[in-house]
């Protein structure tokens, strides 16, 4: 059984704490860029702008994570950023910590699948309360308007995803300490 | 006896552990289908996040570049509130019905309160009619009202359509449309004329097809016109500080 005392060695690992909240980072500055990206590249490589400027255009972004989701797409987003964060953290851990080579193979198998998943959750936030949107040519929006949630679905599945990786990473990161 | 007791353990635990690593690529190949998905769905110009739906007559693919030179210029037929010479101006496409322009139409008073006329606000349509049916209405509504009572009337409409829009369709449009009409003063007659003849709707589409030619493919979506005419593409519903921030970008790099 996975519980909270049984794992918090992991939460007094700094390393994994550090990677982890970094991961978190991530994701959130790549929802809140990803829809601006030109506008981004366009600011930045403008020799003209001010430092100050683009320093204060780029972390302005980050209140589209606030202005730009729904209550529900914008919970998916966080979830998913934290989910995307706790894998980091415990991919870091077992790497630092198990050293079990036997066990690597299936590490990395699942390791890969959180940071995909994790990735999937990004893709569906970008969809989500957008629903799309944007480019989504004709076809591709029209299949998603027919979900209930005209993409958000994605969200969901990326958050189950993860949900399912950190699961087998902690049960990988159990047997290892029993081993 | 102990090695012996750890092998048959492993033996009898074997398919299991089979079933387990199954589930465990399963999960790999369902996540890459989807990012898949994400991908082509969010690749190009970058979905914008607050957009609401994409426009019936976007190409089949996103553009690769910025293409917002391309936007239709800037004049008095316009919508504008603000000063038309400004030096900097910031175009609005817009769906009456789409809950993240409602949000970007207040960040848009705000910005427009903030700079006066320094700035140009233009606002121009781009209803969604895939996503919301009422939309399109709304908007020849809006153009008949501009037509019949000029700019005030026409912003006085458009500011208070979007404090009383429920969006996502669920404005009863039948009430709120004529009390509408009725605030900006313009003749009730002469608007029904207008609106059932639906003569503006060429205006409505000439706008929705500028906004698809400079990459719009969501709502709201904005591009900014700097000092010497350069262009800046600004997706979604993004907070002031945004607007703001790329104001001073579009001033710096004149």
């Amino acid at each position: 059984m996975i519980t909270f005392k049984k794992y918090h060695p992991i939460l007094k690992h700094t390393p994994s704490l550090i990677v982890g909240v970094f991961a978190t980072g991530f994701v959130l500055t790549v929802v809140a860029i990803v829809s601006n990206l030109l506008l981004l590249s366009q600011i930045v490589f403008d020799s003209h702008v001010l430092v100050s400027t683009k320093i204060q255009f780029f972390l302005s972004l980050y209140g589209s994570l606030l202005t730009n989701q729904t209550v529900v797409s914008g919970t998916v987003v966080i979830l998913i950023a934290l989910l995307f964060g706790v894998q980091a953290a415990l991919i870091t851990y077992y790497i630092s910590i198990m050293k079990q080579i036997r066990l690597t193979r299936r590490i990395g198998v699942s390791s890969l699948g959180g940071l995909i998943a994790g990735f999937l959750g990004i893709g569906c936030a970008a969809c989500g309360s957008v629903i799309l949107t944007a480019v989504l040519s004709g076809t591709g929006s029209a299949l998603l308007l027919l979900l209930p949630l005209q993409g958000l679905e994605i969200g969901f599945l990326g958050i189950g995803l993860l949900l399912y990786a950190i699961k087998k990473l902690l049960e990988e990161i159990e047997k290892g300490r029993v081993c | 006896m102990s090695e012996e007791t750890t092998t048959t353990t492993v033996a009898t635990k074997a398919p299991a552990v089979a079933f387990k690593d199954l589930l465990i690529p399963l999960s790999i190949i369902i996540s890459g289908v989807a990012i898949g998905m994400g991908l082509y769905f969010g690749t190009g110009s970058a979905a914008p996040q607050g957009a609401a739906g994409v426009a019936k007559n976007a190409p089949q693919e996103a553009p690769a570049a910025d293409t917002t030179d391309k936007i239709n210029p800037v004049t008095e037929a316009d919508w504008i509130k603000g000063n038309v010479n400004a030096r900097v101006k910031i175009v609005e496409y817009s769906d009456f019905e789409c809950p993240f322009c409602k949000r970007h139409h207040e960040t848009m008073k705000v910005i427009a309160e903030k700079y006066g006329d320094q700035v140009a606000w233009v606002f121009r349509q781009f209803p969604l009619e895939q996503l919301h049916q009422k939309a399109m209405p709304v908007a020849i509504a809006s153009e008949c009202v501009g037509e019949l009572g000029g700019d005030a009337a026409f912003w006085t409409f458009t500011d208070r359509y979007f404090e009383e829009t429920l969006t996502n369709d669920r404005t009863n449009i039948e009430t709120l449309i004529p009390t509408l009409v009725a605030e900006t003063g313009v003749n009730k007659a002469r608007f029904t004329e207008c609106f059932e003849s639906e003569r503006t709707k060429s205006a409505v589409e000439e706008d929705v097809a500028d906004a698809v030619e400079t990459g719009g493919r969501g709502t709201p979506w904005s591009v900014l016109i700097g000092p010497d005419g350069k262009t800046y593409p600004i997706n979604g519903a993004q907070p002031a500080s945004v607007i703001e921030q790329t104001i001073e970008a579009a001033l710096q790099s004149a």
